[in-house]
């Protein structure tokens, strides 16, 4: 017991002064950490204010971003009709055909009753909305399959007496055979995938009295 | 060029001749719309829709039958009789469609003018 009394005695002693100091240097830190907290306190609160002002910065970015795509799609359909009108108009300019050759082209169609029948047809009349089998025998293509068996300039006048028409005859070609083409008017080439000649009309004249006018389906017999 | 014009020449007929709905009738019963190089010539033919080539052409109508001729399911069809005459009726009465309209019309103004002179009096 007296042992104990005594340290504590010389703890009082020794140690007071000691913990005195250390008290106010604990003092001073938490003096100094006060201020640090304080100092960080400012701090917090003006990275809040800076964040206020990045967020409405955001926000004025994402308005100005929505109003430029507004922009762009607007612009985009502009510039697509536009085009779109360019090539209308291209497409019209290429089209353009004088009204004179128009009117040219009308009148030969329609005088030679190609599209328009003749005011005076009854049934009976030979005449077609198509070329009929004694124009088609006595044009180019019926030629050159029979070239002897024909009376004046490919014409049998039997024929066309027959067939009522006998102006025709006076022609020295129908007018659906072109004679007045230019020279530069050519064909495309075509592909070797097809006969040259048109083969219908090889056969054609032979068998033509017995198919053309009617319409039975036999035919006596096909010569190659 | 004598050859190449004679090919104008020759193409413009028989392009021509498509409009003749019995021929077109005799060229199926043939067989020629089976075999595929003709099928490759009417496809061929169709420059004819072409203004500067159309122009030539007496009967345009003959480029309606090009074209349909380019189905293969026409083709087939014009093997029967009955659809070579149906086709040829029709296109009958068409070409007399104008010839009709203009009777009616003369019919009309003359009516009109029965008309004002029965009323001027």
């Amino acid at each position: 017991m007296l042992a104990i009394s005594r340290n504590q005695k010389l703890l009082q002693s020794g140690e007071e002064n000691q913990v005195l100091e250390l008290l106010i240097h604990r003092d001073g830190e938490f003096q100094e950490l006060m201020k640090l907290a304080l100092n960080q306190g400012k701090i917090h609160h003006e990275m809040q204010v800076l964040e206020k002002e990045v967020e409405k910065r955001d926000s004025d970015i994402q308005q100005l971003q929505k109003q430029l795509k507004e922009a762009e799609q607007i612009l985009a359909t502009a510039v697509y009709q536009a085009k779109e009108k360019l090539k209308s108009i291209e497409k019209a300019r290429k089209g353009a055909v004088s009204s004179e050759e128009i009117i040219k082209y009308a009148h030969r169609i329609s005088a030679s009753n190609a599209v328009c029948a003749p005011l005076t047809w009854v049934p009976g009349d030979p005449r077609r909305p198509y070329p009929t089998d004694l124009e088609m025998r006595s044009g180019l293509l019926g030629q050159m399959n029979n070239p002897s068996t024909n009376g004046v300039n490919g014409h049998l006048p039997g024929d066309a007496l027959a067939a009522g028409r006998l102006p025709d005859v006076l022609a020295p070609q129908y007018p659906w055979q072109s004679n007045d083409m230019a020279v530069n008017m050519l064909p495309p080439n075509h592909s070797s995938d097809f006969v040259l000649e048109p083969p219908g009309h090889n056969k054609e004249n032979e068998d033509d009295v017995e198919v053309m006018s009617t319409d039975s389906s036999s035919s006596s017999s096909d010569s190659d | 060029d004598a050859g190449n014009r004679l090919r104008f020449q020759l193409e413009l007929e028989f392009v021509q001749c498509l409009a003749n709905p019995n021929y077109l009738n005799f060229l199926a019963q043939r067989g020629y719309f089976k075999d595929k190089a003709f099928v490759n010539y009417l496809k061929y033919l169709l420059y004819w829709k072409e203004p500067e080539y159309a122009k030539y052409l007496k009967y345009p109508q003959c480029l309606h039958m090009l074209e349909l001729l380019q189905y293969e399911h026409f083709r087939k069809e014009l093997v029967n009789a009955q659809c070579a005459k149906f086709i040829d009726e029709q296109q009958i009465l068409h070409w007399q469609h104008y010839s009709r309209k203009r009777m009616r019309l003369q019919q009309a103004l003359a009516e009109q003018q029965q008309h004002n002179n029965a009323s001027g009096k």
